[in-house]
């Protein structure tokens, strides 16, 4: 027997498909050269992340992306699992910069999704109410007073907490929802 | 001699205040001047800010960026993160007039503009060219009879715009070479310690990144691992920390290589406050003493 897609079936597989996306990802810095991806594999090679996760395949993200696999991509917590070493840039003979691609796809999903790890929120939120990604507590810069360094100056955080708000980050920053682990 | 603002970022200044003691002694041997930056924030964190939203780490970065170009001199960073951040945003803004437009936009608001009128470099880089190896040999007083493995840390081999990549690795090791040190080879130089999968998943962390480089590293018979980048040092120092409560028993020192700088140079031990290191770096400084 022949095996045939129903009408709804077909329109399924075609709705899964943003043809848009790689539009999307390479006009993001650093994510220009995704289409001279032509699956050799080398980045997955040296990828110290993707042996440990079915999901986390560099050589395969690039091909979901070409593909316009948009929804399937960003909806999979393993693209936070990049550590960023930069072992696939350093290695790809075609120049495609992967890490820099599995950034832009961070980016667009905390702006689509509004997700992001835990601690990323935490920090970032750190960042925006003292100016430090650290939290500056009194016993540490009473320490270096007593090891003699000069006071470290003051952040301006004010003014970083309107740069925030001028790039919409402190909106996502209060919406966003948060995960632990990635599974 | 040439002069810097210094960015000091978070980590040095607050978790590891003895890599700040050792290079403001260095630069004061060496006649660096280094104006401190005023006002400046995170200069934000490359692997977080930048991974959530590239406009607000670039904005922030572009403010951290204006108040050297105020003081009109090139910014120097001793921490590999803030390296990374302020010369990939540096490259950007200038090349991408768009973007810098944008950016502008938002920063003129609040009374600032970024010109693209500053280089960032590494403090390797300012020690390397500007210094240079024979005037820092100059002032190695008390050369290191030691063997020692290097962890250059991934944000270290970037080059945005396209040089190569081992250009301040190779930098990092000829100034640990000149304070009298041998570099030992281990074949995992360029795995990373792991400390960004740290806050993700702590086992993969260590059982993947940390021990493997630990293991190699005390097969080749290392003194002491030496590195630039604080978050690779304070991964390195906890996570054998947190391996010893596992009974797999590491204790290696992990110094920076301002520290070891310092030491050659014949500033005491005493005056870098080694102490504020979770691993053996005081007990070892003493040994170097000693000898």
């Amino acid at each position: 027997m022949v095996y045939s897609m129903s009408q709804k079936e077909e329109f399924e597989v075609v709705n899964r498909v943003d043809p848009a996306f790689k539009r999307a990802v390479s006009g993001m810095h650093g994510a220009e050269k995704i289409s001279l991806c032509f699956q050799c594999g080398t980045c997955t090679a040296g990828c110290p992340i993707s042996r440990f996760n079915d999901f986390y395949n560099p050589r395969r993200i690039a091909r979901m992306i070409q593909l316009g696999l948009k929804d399937r991509l960003l909806s999979n917590d393993a693209l936070w699992l990049c550590t960023t070493c930069y072992t696939c840039i350093d290695n790809c003979p075609q120049g495609v910069e992967m890490a820099y691609i599995i950034r832009a796809l961070r980016n667009i999903t905390v702006e689509e999704r509004k997700v992001m790890p835990t601690i990323y929120k935490q920090m970032l939120s750190n960042i925006l109410k003292t100016g430090y990604v650290y939290v500056i507590s009194e016993l540490r810069i009473k320490r270096r007073i007593q090891h003699g360094l000069p006071p470290l100056p003051k952040s301006d955080s004010k003014q970083i907490a309107k740069l925030f708000d001028a790039t919409h980050i402190s909106d996502i920053l209060e919406r966003a929802e948060t995960f632990d682990r990635v599974d | 001699m040439g002069r810097y603002a210094l960015f000091l970022g978070c980590q040095i200044p607050m978790r590891i205040p003895s890599v700040e003691i050792a290079s403001r002694s260095v630069f004061e041997k060496l006649g660096l001047e280094m104006s401190d930056l005023r006002g400046y924030s995170c200069c934000p964190e490359p692997v977080i800010s930048r991974l959530l939203d590239e406009k607000v780490w670039l904005t922030v970065s572009a403010r951290n960026i204006t108040l050297a170009e105020e003081l009109g001199l090139d910014l120097a960073t001793l921490c590999n993160g803030c390296y990374e951040t302020l010369l990939e945003a540096n490259a950007i803004l200038k090349r991408d007039q768009e973007m810098r437009k944008q950016v502008n936009d938002i920063l003129m608001r609040y009374g600032r503009k970024y010109r693209g009128t500053v280089d960032v470099k590494h403090i390797v880089e300012v020690l390397y060219e500007d210094v240079g190896l024979e005037k820092i040999e100059e002032h190695v007083v008390k050369p290191l009879k030691i063997r020692v493995a290097l962890h250059y840390g991934c944000h270290l081999y970037r080059e945005p715009n396209g040089g190569d990549i081992m250009r301040k690795p190779n930098m990092m090791r000829g100034l640990t070479e000149v304070t009298g040190a041998t570099v030992v080879n281990y074949g995992l130089e360029r795995l990373c310690c792991g400390y960004p999968s740290m806050q993700v998943d702590e086992e993969f962390s260590l059982n993947q990144r940390l021990l493997p480089k630990l293991r190699r590293i005390m097969d080749a018979g290392a003194d002491a691992v030496i590195l630039t980048c604080p978050a690779c040092n304070i991964q390195f120092e906890t996570g054998q920390i947190l391996l010893r409560a596992r009974g797999i028993r590491f204790n290696i020192p992990c110094l920076n290589l301002m520290e070891l700088l310092a030491l050659s140079f014949g500033v005491p031990y005493e005056k870098l406050h080694l102490e504020v290191h979770r691993s053996p770096v005081l007990q070892f400084a003493k040994r170097l003493e000693g000898n």
